[in-house]
């Protein structure tokens, strides 16, 4: 199949990250986006580039990713404001310091850099944290990233075709606008993240709600992404509203901090109940974040898909229509990893990692 | 949690009369502002005749206040989260008064971040809190009728006002003047100001395109008609008129243009038990604000007789309001040089800025409006220079303590 014309959907990370390896290939990208480049869940977003081993398939994804998302970074650490500042994950007890002894051997066995920290060198690493905590865990290849401007310099690279619109139909061979105007091309990426089912009622995407909260600037404050090893735990509690421990030292010395999940709610407003109960479980990890001056709250939607696994492939019933959406909270981190995937699929080339786990047709029952 | 019959939101003089003519009514009330002290930002520490009984019963025991205490949040069910530099709160009312007053609009020039530069009202706050002014050369630049208050006072504290350089036409203000004959005191006041500038030069139609100076401003460039020239100063003193704080009566969902607070004649906002009163309502000057504080407390308590009293005396007090309006709403802007930093929080320039497609897009590729500030004056700028529209207003209204923000969680979650 000799590459030609593709109409990507959504300007967020994972669109313009599919953008950028598409062009790379030789394809002539469309993107058409409702609002700006990198606004959408990726201007929400934290910006960690986490590798996690909730499910092996998370692990191989996310760790492809974090390689990845080192070498874009330290190519240009200023553009992304790539800080590879690592992840501290606090265990509370006894108990998760066990958990934490056990990813050691599943972050090695992926290839990844992984230390046990016991309570002396936890507090070496994060001196704030509350006294008595019995220890950690360290993953130093994580990072930190300013997505919306990742997304802007990724799209910059392809010399594309922008058009600022909505589209509000996906038809054989082509989308229609809001303007009314169609645009044709033989392939459709559609990565318009929480909002898929706007265009694909079907496809099986929940909002999940979270809140965050960025300070003043207070460099030294914290050296790590610091979260809270219950975070996985608490994060993935079905259908229950959870808050954790989950904060990040940005490149201007500010602090982000999160994080919270709420399901099905579809307003963007501050929930001041939520956003209390989560600075309140952070202030109860590390209480010298009670004075910091806090300057913007605000709230974004992750792409929930039932088994927490991105969508990346063809739709398996609309011919034309390629889906790179759903990837629930680590789509900043899981961008470069889909594109790679997805143009491997859409050239016939052989990926990086194996595709299976993350294709559409797992949740279609075939004709 | 404390509860109040009322709270007033700004302690300025359409707060403090509210507060008065409240509690004498026998109403609780609750009064919060920012600053240490009531009076507002023009008349705090002034002895002025008109707004010293209104001071002095805030003593009254109806009356609580809260100073150097910052709304953070409005909540459903009629509560707020209010921090000081100790604790935070919440405070529920029965009535909300927003007296938020206004602030001076401040529109980048060339040269507008050097040390040396300040607003009007500005200059006059950093003189009352004690920096010394006395022999120093001052020009007074841009538009308003702060203007001639402020020349005043640095004059009386010893400054050497090399010139006052006012945007509009001289036409154009001598039909404003017009229009003050029918307010027998702003008359008096005119007259007095003009005998304590006398030998002042006032130069109408003039805009500041560049304050000079390598690391402490040196002087002004001003344009004037058709040609340029250059005074030299210590100090300049630049603002482009007052714009009224929305944020708190946005937060709460009221309707708002971007000169006022929308309210019918007698204050109520489009949000029940919501009233807006002084500058939130469109610059007004003192005598409206004053009038407005007694409308409300009327209003309030149902007091009919004096609600005709006094709302005659607003209509008559806001047609001013629609002068002032007309003869200073729209400051000029003079075309920005590429290296003019627009947003000083995150340093962000005009070269950075031109070519954005909107607000958004500057914030997120460029952090224009990201700082402490969060558009406060940026955003302002930004809405004359590029027009671009404001940002939604959302908690913390201003910046707060992560431990005041987690005060929150101690709200009931079924809000009405
Ligand atoms: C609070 C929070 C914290 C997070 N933290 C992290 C983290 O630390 N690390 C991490 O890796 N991930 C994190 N995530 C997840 C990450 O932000 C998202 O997975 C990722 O940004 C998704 O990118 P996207 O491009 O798929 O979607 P989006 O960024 O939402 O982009 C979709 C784009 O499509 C556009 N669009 C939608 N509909 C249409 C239409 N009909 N026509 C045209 N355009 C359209 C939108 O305007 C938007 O720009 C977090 C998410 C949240 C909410
Ligand atoms: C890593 C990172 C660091 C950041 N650092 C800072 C920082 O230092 N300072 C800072 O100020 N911001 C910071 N931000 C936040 C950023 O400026 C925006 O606030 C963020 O993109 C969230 O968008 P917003 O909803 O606040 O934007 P907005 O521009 O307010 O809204 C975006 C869109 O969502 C809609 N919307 C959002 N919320 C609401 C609501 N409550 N009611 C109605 N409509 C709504 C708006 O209509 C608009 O279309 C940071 C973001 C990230 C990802």
């Amino acid at each position: 199949m000799s590459p030609s014309d593709v109409i990507i959907i959504g300007g967020g990370i994972v669109g313009c990250a599919c953008a950028h390896r598409l062009a790379e290939t030789g394809w002539r990208v469309t993107l058409v986006e409702r609002d700006t480049i990198g606004s959408g869940a990726t201007a929400a977003g934290m910006g960690q580039i986490v590798a996690l081993d909730d499910s092996p398939a998370e692990l191989v994804l996310t760790a492809d990713s974090q390689r990845r998302w080192h070498t874009l970074g330290q190519a240009n650490p200023l553009i992304h404001e790539y800080t590879p500042c690592g992840t501290v994950w606090v265990a509370s007890d006894d108990e998760e310091l066990t958990l934490a002894a056990a990813k050691v051997s599943s972050y090695h066995a992926a290839g990844l850099h992984a230390e046990l920290l016991d309570a002396a060198a936890l507090y070496r690493h994060e001196p704030n944290l509350r006294p008595g905590l019995p220890g950690g865990l360290r993953i130093a290849g994580d990072a930190v990233v300013y997505s919306s401007r990742s997304a802007a310099w990724l799209w910059e690279q392809t010399g594309g075709t922008l058009i600022h619109d909505e589209v509000t139909a996906i038809q054989s061979g082509g989308v229609t606008l809001a303007n009314g105007r169609q645009l044709r091309a033989d392939v459709v990426v559609l990565a318009t993240g929480s909002r898929a089912r706007e265009l694909v009622p079907t496809l099986p995407i929940r909002p999940k709600k979270g809140h965050l909260v960025i300070t003043d600037r207070y460099p030294g404050f914290i050296h790590h992404q610091v979260a809270e090893m219950g975070y996985a735990k608490n994060a993935h509690l079905a259908d229950v509203d959870s808050v954790a421990f989950n904060i990040q030292p940005r490149a201007t010395g500010q602090i982000l901090i999160g994080s919270c999940r709420q399901y099905d709610i579809h307003t963007p407003e501050v929930d001041p109940h939520m956003l209390g109960r989560m600075l309140q479980r952070c202030i109860d990890f590390m209480p010298g974040l009670a004075t910091l001056s806090t300057l913007r709250v605000w709230t974004g939607y992750r792409a929930a898909t039932p088994d927490g696994l991105p969508l990346i492939g063809p739709h398996p019933h609309i011919p034309g229509l390629w889906l790179a959406t759903g990837h629930e909270g680590l789509g900043i981190t899981t961008s470069l990893g889909t594109a790679d995937l997805l143009a491997a699929l859409l050239n016939h080339t052989s990926p990086a990692i194996n595709p299976s786990p993350y294709l559409p047709e797992r949740f279609f029952p075939a004709h | 949690m404390q509860s109040y019959d009322v709270i007033i939101i700004g302690a300025g003089p359409a707060g403090m009369h509210a507060a008065h003519a409240l509690a004498s009514r026998g109403q609780h009330v609750a009064l919060i502002d920012d600053n240490p002290a009531a009076g507002g930002q023009i008349w705090r520490g002034v002895n002025n005749k008109s707004i010293q009984p209104a001071r002095a019963a805030l003593e009254s025991p109806h009356i609580t206040t809260y100073y150097q205490t910052r709304v953070i949040a409005t909540l459903a069910s009629q509560q707020l989260l209010v921090e000081n530099p100790r604790d935070a709160h919440l405070l529920h009312y029965r009535h909300l008064i927003i007296a938020s007053g206004a602030r001076e609009l401040l529109l980048p020039v060339a040269g507008w971040t050097l040390p040396g530069v300040t607003g009007i009202g500005g200059l006059q706050a950093l003189v009352k809190a004690g920096m010394p002014i006395a022999n120093k050369r001052v020009v007074i630049a841009g538009t308003g009728p702060l203007i001639w208050p402020v020349a005043v006072f640095l004059r009386m504290h010893g400054a050497h006002i090399v010139a006052i350089a006012e945007q509009q036409s001289l036409p154009r203000l001598v039909r404003f003047g017009l229009h003050l004959a029918r307010y027998p005191r702003k008359i008096w006041q005119a007259v007095g100001y003009a005998a304590q500038l006398i030998g002042v030069p006032f130069m109408a139609d003039s805009h500041v395109i560049a304050i000079t100076g390598t690391t402490q401003s040196t002087g002004v460039r001003i344009q004037r008609g058709d040609h340029q020239f250059q005074l030299t100063c210590d100090y300049v003193a630049i603002g482009h008129h007052l714009v009224p704080n929305l944020d708190i009566a946005q937060s709460l969902g009221c309707d708002t243009t971007p000169a006022a607070v929308t309210t019918t004649g007698l204050l109520a906002t489009t949000i029940p038990h919501v009233y807006a009163i002084g500058e939130a309502r469109g610059i007004g000057g003192l005598d409206c604000a004053i009038a407005e504080g007694h409308l409300v407390a009327a209003v309030i308590c149902r007091d009919t007789s004096a609600i005709t009293q006094w709302q005659q005396r607003v209509a008559h007090e806001r047609q001013l309001a629609t002068a002032i309006a007309a003869t200073f709403a729209t400051p000029a802007t003079t075309p920005l040089a590429d290296d003019t930093i627009v947003c000083r929080c995150e340093d962000v320039t005009h070269a950075q800025l031109q070519h954005a497609r909107d607000w958004r897009t500057a914030k997120l590729q460029q952090r224009c409006g990201m700082g402490p500030c969060q558009g406060r004056i940026c955003g302002a700028a930004t809405q004359h220079l590029y027009g671009w529209g404001p940002d939604a207003v959302r908690p913390p209204l201003r910046p707060a303590r992560v431990a005041t923000l987690a005060l929150l969680q101690t709200i009931s979650t079924d809000v009405e």
